[in-house]
């Protein structure tokens, strides 16, 4: 249903998007995911047909975005972040005026009209004016209008930005229900509200795709080993507790954690829950435990890794598969960045599992690391509205605007 | 061509919609008609009863009309791009399935009807004047409505490049004005300057004298009808470009 | 991808300064295209023009149509307005208006061979520089107030006077005391004829001489009162004649060129040998115009100079008709029974003078006429009934006093007089070198119109048409004047009736507004929740 080919979008020297491939069959339902930043807006927006791709090429229900981008249009629903609605017109005649774009029939159009407002639960709610509806309900208001057409393929971007919590519920839970009969294809920065919906997930940061697949398929390829996490007083030597705990049938490694207070913490890293064996040689050396957990790795820490270092290890694990898993590395490009404060969960290396090439940048664990300042483009180019020069990054948290070259 | 002119009918349905919701164009319209109105009798009284002559000035001849048709298709036009821009709904336009020239040709629809609405108050003069009992002319007073309606559509056309150019709407309608005012003063240059050339320049693009020459008085030839046709297009196919250009930045 | 920050944003700019280029590229080639669109759709074969005022008011006359077809060399048009003296203010400037437009339709029906130079000085207060430069090559003393237009192709030049050219204008009565005030108005709007008879003449390079015999106390052509025939000699000029003045009893010979020789309405009869002189010129394929005037009698009288081919004069008889009163019966016994009008059924038909009075529907006003009867002309010749009296007219003769009692007696015969008379013969004498035409056979004209005053200056702008039509008659010339319908009165709305301009004030300033914005208060409050 739609199939993206080394996608560039480039803007002044800036590239938003660099060389995106990914394809997704009829009726899957899948989930953008990536930081502020990383191009998924801008993957939408291609696909939509209202942006043209810099190169490369991107195919709707089988018409090309660029070359028969009104055929594209007709097919599919679209809803940007902005949600943007007539505010001076009623839901109804937003709804009506959209039926028209397409060139629906009257009768077809009053039917759908009704059947949406049902779907999205706004029936009550149809001659109120768009600017008199909360976020929520405008929301809904667009999701509805994006449906009216009975689209075969659904794009949404960020659908739950700006909802509170209950919202958000009633989002997901209505995006469940459409996942069954459209292909839909979700944006969003929260892993939560995608791993919700979206059995694929294509995590995509710094214009690049990251990973594809499905969650468990991700978790299995990308999420490094699960571990024991061990925190008690050793006493004064370390290594000697170290080397007991690495004797331990069944781990591999044993990572120091580093000392917090009278304890020191251990991560065991195992293939199965060894916290008895840990539990019973901590009971017999007389270590005063503190925790003892066992740690399997999760969606949230790939993305996090992902999200908060430059590494990019792709593989893809999609439901097609098809395209090739290359995992490519740029440890050029890549700059340690390390977060004062923050701890990563664990080492960052590539796990046995995979053959792919071990993701870069090692990280600085103890805080000795310079902290450096994030800075992370802000690719849309519509912000702001002026012509804004995307030579010059513009940063988003903190930090000074200028990026010191590798 | 007929997908095109399906969407191009719905955005203009939905644009004159548009128009008539917000208060903007009621008071405009409250203005001109009553600016139009009083002005109607003070050129009855003035041509002593000439009802041919006072309809002209309301139609042409007079400096209300110039100010009118210069300054309000930029008030109108001046949102239809550039804030729409900034709300996200050009995004919505652009990704439904109707082509940018459809989107401009609609906008560029609605705002000239609103302005033939606006001059239909002179055939409203036209009706109340032959009620009084002296039947104008009113071959000379269509024409006069078309050759109006022809110039709003020009300014219309010249209001919507400034607002495709610019994201802010008060930029767009100050620039909308500033080249209005240029192109109805133009033929005043021309008696300051004393080069041939510049003259005949100017006169090939003079709208007030292509108007007043022609329409106004109740001939519609294809060579005026053609200049302003071609004029308009011109505006309209940069005001297409310049929102294809949007896409690309 | 390793590039510093200087290198990459030189980059950019380069890059957008391509783009600008391009930009302007496109722009500055689509400016082109429309300026070349234009032109194109300017030409004659894509043209379609549609009049849809209620008069045709802006079509030209075919005639004029067809002369700014036919020309050749490019015609400059200058067009002086200059305010107009008291009181015709109002009116002149109605007039440069209405010239104005005319221009501006012929500049575009010409295409391109007239070219138009206004020279508004009525709007600007004095004149520019190129006026000023244009009024010294054109030779120009001084112009009038009101202003004139000069039509000029090389070096010759026509001009067309406000009043009396583009139009004829009624100064009304000014001062109240006398009369009831009237106010100045426009008797009829001539531009398009005026101009369109100064184009031909341009285009013609020939002048046909008029000789006008004077001193016989005929209308003198330097008097400029009522009586006078100044206006005369200006119109046959601005039709294209030459006129010249000429004393035969002084012994002035007829100019060899000369065409036409015109007797307007002398009180004394031409001495024997100046009669001579005249009947000579006429013999030799000459034409004649003659007005009866006072004394027809005598060896050197108009009856026996136009009895010669064949053209009677009643001697004593004036003809006379009963004036209409209002219940529509012919009253008679007062002078003004010689007051002639003569439409449509008084005049010949199928005649180069009378056919462009009767499409326009153009009347001719006689006073005090005698009655022409057919003589006996000479051989091969032909005697037209120009213009017979409207029916019910008589012949009323004088008592032994001379007086007339202006009412049909028994003596006195009813009927149809005629009143102007045409007679055309070959040439009864050789034609001399210096009027001979190649194009033409050698042919004897003359006219004879019984009325005294037909030419003179209080007469004349009723009469002007007839008065032309005659002298291209007699000059062999194709029809120069372009007569047109009336032109109407501009419609006016009684604005002394309160009642129409309140009920206008009432719904054009307060209804229809008011309409508007509780249509717009409805909405709003529709749309409000």
């Amino acid at each position: 249903m739609i199939s993206v080919q080394s996608l560039t979008r480039v803007y002044g020297s800036h590239k938003a998007l660099d060389a995106v491939s990914f394809e997704i069959q009829k009726g899957e339902v899948v989930g953008f995911l990536g930081p502020n930043g990383a191009g998924k807006t801008t993957t939408l927006r291609i696909l939509a047909g209202y942006l043209p791709p810099s190169s490369g090429t991107a195919r709707v229900a089988g018409f090309d975005v660029v070359r028969d981008s009104i055929e594209v249009r007709k097919r599919i629903g679209y809803l940007p972040e902005a949600v943007p609605l007539y505010r001076e017109l009623r839901v109804e005649e937003m709804l009506r005026f959209h039926a028209r774009l397409h060139g629906m029939e009257r009768e077809r159009t009053r039917r759908r009209i009704g059947e949406v407002l049902e779907q999205v639960q706004l029936a009550d709610r149809s001659s109120q004016l768009v600017g008199n509806l909360s976020r929520g309900l405008r929301q809904r208001a667009g999701l509805a209008v994006a449906l009216l057409p009975e689209p075969e393929v659904l794009i949404l971007d960020e659908p739950t930005s700006g909802l509170d919590p209950i919202q958000r519920l009633e989002v997901r839970a209505l995006l469940a229900e459409l996942a069954r009969r459209h292909t839909v294809i979700v944006s969003s920065h929260i892993l939560p509200e995608i791993e919700a919906v979206c059995p694929r997930v294509i995590i995509v940061a710094k214009g690049r795709i990251a990973a594809d697949g499905t969650r468990e398929a991700l978790v299995r390829q990308l999420g490094g080993a699960s571990h024991v996490r061990l925190e008690a007083v050793v006493g004064p030597d370390v290594a000697k507790a170290k080397a007991l705990l690495a004797s331990i049938a069944g781990v591999s490694q044993v990572v120091d954690g580093g000392r917090v207070g009278i304890h020191h913490g251990f991560d065991l890293v195992c293939d199965s829950d060894l916290r008895e064996d840990a539990g019973a040689l901590a009971a017999a050396r007389g270590w005063a435990l503190r925790e003892l957990s066992w740690r399997t790795p999760s969606l949230e820490q790939i993305f996090a890794r992902i999200a908060l270092s430059d590494g990019i290890g792709e593989a893809s694990g999609g439901t097609g598969g098809s395209t090739s898993g290359v995992a490519r590395t740029d440890a050029a490009t890549s700059p340690a960045v390390a977060l004062a404060g923050a701890r990563l969960e664990f080492e960052l290396r590539a796990t046995p599992a995979t053959a792919a090439a071990p993701a870069a940048a090692p990280a600085a664990i103890s805080g000795a690391a310079q902290a450096k300042p994030k800075v992370v483009y802000n690719l849309n180019p519509f912000d702001g509205g002026a012509r804004r020069d995307l030579g010059k990054p513009k940063a988003i948290d903190g930090g000074s605007a200028e990026r010191k070259e590798p | 061509m007929l997908g095109f002119l399906r969407g191009c009918s719905a955005i203009w349905r939905r644009e004159l919609a548009g128009i008539f919701m917000g208060p903007l164009a009621w008071t405009l319209l409250v203005i001109a008609i009553a600016l139009q109105g009083l002005l109607f009798l003070v050129y009855l009284k003035t041509s002593q009863g000439d009802v041919d002559l006072a309809l002209r000035f309301g139609f042409g001849e007079s400096w209300a009309f110039w100010a009118l048709a210069a300054l309000f298709p930029p008030l109108l036009t001046m949102r239809m791009i550039s804030e729409e821009s900034r709300l996200g709904l050009l995004e919505y336009l652009l990704t439904a399935p109707v082509s940018d020239a459809a989107v401009v040709l609609g906008k560029f629809a609605a705002a000239t009807s609103f302005m033939a609405l606006v001059w239909s108050s002179g055939l409203l003069h036209a009706l109340l004047v032959q009620a009084a009992g002296v039947a104008p002319d009113w071959g000379a007073v269509w024409g006069g409505w078309i050759g109006a309606v022809l110039v709003s559509g020009l300014f219309c056309a010249t209001g919507l490049l400034c607002s495709a150019l610019t994201n802010t709407p008060v930029v767009a309608a100050f620039g909308a004005i500033v080249l209005h005012i240029v192109i109805v003063i133009l033929p005043l240059l021309s008696s300051l300057t004393e080069a041939r050339w510049i003259q005949e320049a100017i006169a090939r693009v003079d709208v007030l004298d292509h108007h007043k020459a022609t329409f106004l008085v109740g001939v519609l030839d294809s060579a005026y009808l053609g200049f302003f046709v071609v004029w308009t297009a011109l505006f309209l196919y940069a005001a297409t470009r310049s929102l294809e250009a949007r896409r690309w930045r | 991808m390793a590039l510093s920050g200087g290198e990459r944003a030189s980059m950019s700019r380069f890059e957008r300064w391509s783009i600008a280029a391009r930009v302007l590229t496109a722009l500055l080639v689509a400016v082109l295209c429309a300026l070349l669109a234009t032109r194109i759709l300017e030409t004659r074969l894509l043209r379609a023009r549609f009049d849809l005022s209620q008069d045709g008011a802006n079509t030209l006359d075919p005639l004029l149509v067809g002369v700014l077809a036919r020309l050749d060399e490019e015609v400059v048009v200058d067009a002086y307005f200059t305010p107009s003296d008291p009181p015709f203010e109002v009116v002149g400037a109605e007039v440069q208006d209405r010239t104005r437009r005319l221009l501006r339709l012929m500049a575009d029906e010409s295409g391109g061979k007239l070219r138009v130079e206004l020279h508004d000085v009525a709007r600007r207060g004095r004149p520019s520089a190129r006026a000023e430069a244009r009024r010294g090559e054109l030779q120009l003393a001084a112009i009038e107030p009101g202003g004139l237009v000069v039509l000029s192709r090389g070096k010759r030049k026509e001009l067309v006077r406000l009043r009396g050219g583009l139009a004829d204008l009624d100064p009304g009565n000014p001062d109240p005391r006398l009369a009831p005030w009237a106010p100045a108005r426009i008797v009829s709007f001539r531009a398009e004829e005026s101009l369109a008879a100064g184009l031909l003449s341009l285009s013609d390079d020939e002048e046909p001489v008029v000789a006008l015999v004077v001193g016989q106390g005929g209308l003198d052509p330097r008097r400029t009162d009522d009586f006078g025939a100044t206006l005369f000699v200006r119109e046959l000029q601005d039709d294209g004649f030459r006129v010249v003045q000429v004393d035969l009893e002084r012994g002035q010979p007829l100019p060899e060129e000369a065409r036409v020789v015109a007797l307007l309405s002398n009180a004394q009869p031409l001495s024997e040998a100046a009669a001579k002189v005249v009947t000579d010129f006429v013999d030799a394929g000459g034409r004649l115009y003659a007005s009866v005037g006072g004394s027809i009698e005598g060896v050197g009288g108009l009856a026996s100079v136009v009895a010669r081919y064949g053209i009677g004069i009643d001697p004593d008889g004036i003809v006379a008709r009963g004036v209409p009163s209002l219940g529509g019966a012919l009253e008679e016994g007062s002078p003004a029974c010689a007051d002639l009008s003569i439409g449509l059924d008084g005049m010949a038909g199928m005649n180069q003078v009378t056919d462009p009075l009767r499409a326009a529907g153009r009347r001719v006003y006689l006073r005090a006429s005698r009655a022409l009867v057919r003589g006996a002309p000479p051989r091969g010749a032909s005697v037209i009934e120009l213009l017979r009296a409207p029916d019910k007219s008589w012949i009323d003769r004088p008592d032994s006093a001379g007086r007339h009692d202006w009412r049909r007696g028994p003596g006195e015969l009813a009927g149809r007089p005629v009143v102007a008379m045409q007679a055309l013969m070959p040439a009864l004498a050789p034609v001399p070198a210096a009027r001979r035409r190649a194009d033409e056979r050698p042919e004897t004209r003359v006219l004879v119109v019984g009325a005294p005053d037909v030419a003179a200056n209080w007469m004349l702008p009723q009469n002007r048409d007839f008065t032309l039509l005659c002298f291209n008659w007699l000059a062999a010339r194709d029809t120069r004047v372009a007569l047109k319908r009336q032109d109407p009165a501009a419609r006016r709305l009684d604005l002394s009736q309160a009642e129409s301009l309140s009920g206008i004030y009432l719904v054009a300033v307060w209804l229809a507004p008011l309409a508007c914005a509780l249509l717009g208060l409805l909405v709003w409050w529709r749309r409000r929740a």
